[in-house]
């Protein structure tokens, strides 16, 4: 008995040890190649016009977006990908990685606020990412099944093409620190709501969804976020805005919840809440899980970098 | 200097979010570290008590022994942010959608977690009592419950004090974990802060410095108690009571 527990304990150990040496190897390979391509063409980043100039840069996404999926286009990519979308600005502004992929309304967003930020469109797929209009639209997320996508559908199908940008517009122009008098979506509040609409999204993906902890400087249609501690705390953004404008034709009472990036779906399945409007994209693996709304804005992909 | 200027912004801005991220983040460490003892107690006294001769109760004994066991072994082994994030969703899983207050499953998964630690101290501490301690007790007529209660636990308490110090300092720190499921604690609304001003070093150094204050005290005021536990420095044993100058003066060694 105790031998076999020997012989047990030897064997995990060997195993526990060549896993971390395999993942060492790899992490190896990565580091010796980065200096020699990635030092010489930093500065070049600037004059990239396709996928293939930003070849083996550093180059960031956010991690489990299909950002992160786009970025492992680029050949022989450095760099790592990131949790949290606050630490690729972070990261380059710092200039530890030369630039990251990002959607163009947040690319507009956030070069308005630095200057020393400029963004490349990799839109065409000629010379950018390979990316279907499923990946580059983003849509309302719901638990399979479920009978309220026929009524969102209708609604994301009445809003016109116009609308979409000049909302981003209106909402790019919010986060900046300018006033708005009334967001081109208009619609009333119902007076005898039919039920309650819960919405997660991570409120920390501007220009999508952000938080604001002050509710006097709310800006113009911010929604408090519901939940325990969450008083005084407010969501806007389009996805807010999007979310609103939906609940209010369905006829029903708008809740906004927010969750991190990886617990938006559970929060789904376990019917925590009824809806996704977190600038979340229809993608195939996501499609396997859960269902879609039709498309209620579409992006192109950009890399955003440092001057 | 525009570096100083953005913290203490930051500080001057946001200070009712700070103070209500350090209020929550104290009262999950220290209502779990104090649970998590009463569990280490709990479960230490279980697991030292001799078998007894009902084969019933012995039973009974063995198997709790084992749940025990298989508690400790399971959460003293996985991360604490794995556990949260389990338990929460596990929860909402299976109760099709219903999701546990935050503040008390915060608190639940910081005591299981800290009880988990806590029976491991509690057990070292009530082993390096002296054996005699435990015989002198039996000689006198004591049951098991009163030895440990009357007679072993107080001293062990002292013992492990330390121990249970570096273990709430621990989860003062640790509760920061508890942000994936969204309990606002400081960790969290540094999160939100950061993602308003986007000064992400300015954000996480005040931060830093408040978790600092926070453990610094802890660490002082348990040293103090510490010292009370142990007693005067000098004390006198008196050597007879009809000849006062029999008395014996100790000097404690520093």
């Amino acid at each position: 008995m105790s031998n076999v527990r020997r012989i047990l304990a030897v064997v995990l150990a060997v195993v526990l040890c060549a896993a971390c040496f395999t993942a060492c190897g790899n992490g190896g390979n990565d580091s010796t190649t980065a200096p020699a391509s990635s030092g010489a063409e930093a500065t070049g980043i600037a004059a990239a016009t396709s996928i293939a100039d930003l070849k083996g840069m550093k180059i960031s996404a956010q991690t489990g977006t299909f950002h992160a999926d786009a970025r492992a286009q680029i050949a022989d990519v450095q760099g790592e990908t990131y949790p949290d979308f606050t630490e690729l600005l972070t990261a380059v502004r710092s200039g530890a990685i030369d630039g990251y992929i990002a959607e163009e309304p947040t690319a507009i967003s956030a070069c308005k606020k630095y200057s020393e930020l400029g963004y490349l469109r990799l839109v065409n797929n000629d010379t950018g990412f390979t990316a279907t209009a499923a990946d580059v639209g983003i849509a309302i997320g719901l638990k399979k099944g479920s009978d309220l996508l026929d009524k969102m559908n209708e609604v994301i199908n009445g809003i016109t093409e116009e609308q979409k940008s000049q909302l981003m517009e209106q909402i790019i122009s919010i986060k900046n620190g300018e006033t708005v008098e009334s967001f081109v979506l208009e619609s009333e509040e119902p007076e005898n709501p039919t039920g309650t609409l819960k919405v997660a999204m991570e409120c920390a993906y501007e220009p999508y969804n952000w938080t604001e902890t002050s509710s006097d400087e709310a800006t113009l249609g911010a929604v408090p976020i519901s939940g325990e501690g969450k008083d005084g705390q407010n969501a806007n953004g389009y996805d807010v805005q999007i979310a609103k404008y939906v609940a209010n034709k369905l006829g029903m009472k708008l809740e906004i919840y927010a969750y991190e990036w990886d617990s938006l779906i559970p929060a789904l399945d376990s019917g925590t809440v009824d809806a996704i409007v977190a600038g979340m994209s229809p993608t195939e693996e996501r499609k396997q899980q859960i269902d879609f709304t039709e498309t209620y804005y579409e992006s192109n992909l950009v890399v955003i970098y440092k001057k | 200097m525009s570096f100083l200027q953005d913290v203490l912004n930051i500080v001057t801005k946001y200070y009712p979010q700070l103070l209500r991220g350090v209020g929550n983040t104290m009262l999950l460490a220290l209502v779990g570290t104090i649970i998590g003892l009463v569990i280490g107690l709990m479960t230490g006294i279980i697991r030292t008590a001799p078998m007894s001769k009902n084969p019933v109760f012995r039973i009974l004994h063995k198997i709790l022994n084992g749940i025990i066991a298989v508690y400790v072994e399971i959460f003293r082994g996985t991360p604490m942010m794995v556990q949260a994030m389990v338990i929460y969703w596990g929860y909402a899983f299976a109760t099709g959608g219903k999701t546990l207050a935050l503040i008390p499953s915060g608190i639940l998964i910081v005591s299981i977690n800290t009880g988990a630690y806590m029976a491991e101290i509690v057990r070292g501490g009530i082993i390096s009592i002296d054996k005699g301690q435990f015989e002198g007790a039996m000689s006198i007529g004591m049951t098991h419950s009163q030895t440990m209660f009357k007679v072993i636990i107080p001293q062990v308490m002292r013992n492990i004090l330390p121990s249970v110090s570096n273990e709430f300092v621990i989860n003062i720190k640790d509760t920061s974990v508890l942000n994936v499921i969204g309990v606002t604690e400081l960790y969290y609304f540094a999160g939100i802060i950061k993602r308003q001003t986007f000064e992400t070093f300015q954000t996480y150094l005040i931060v830093c410095i408040l978790y600092f204050i926070l453990t610094f005290t802890v660490t002082r005021l348990l040293r103090l108690i510490e010292k009370k536990l142990a007693g005067k420095e000098n004390y006198t044993v008196f050597g007879s009571q009809t000849d006062v100058n029999a008395e014996i003066i100790i000097n404690k060694e520093a």
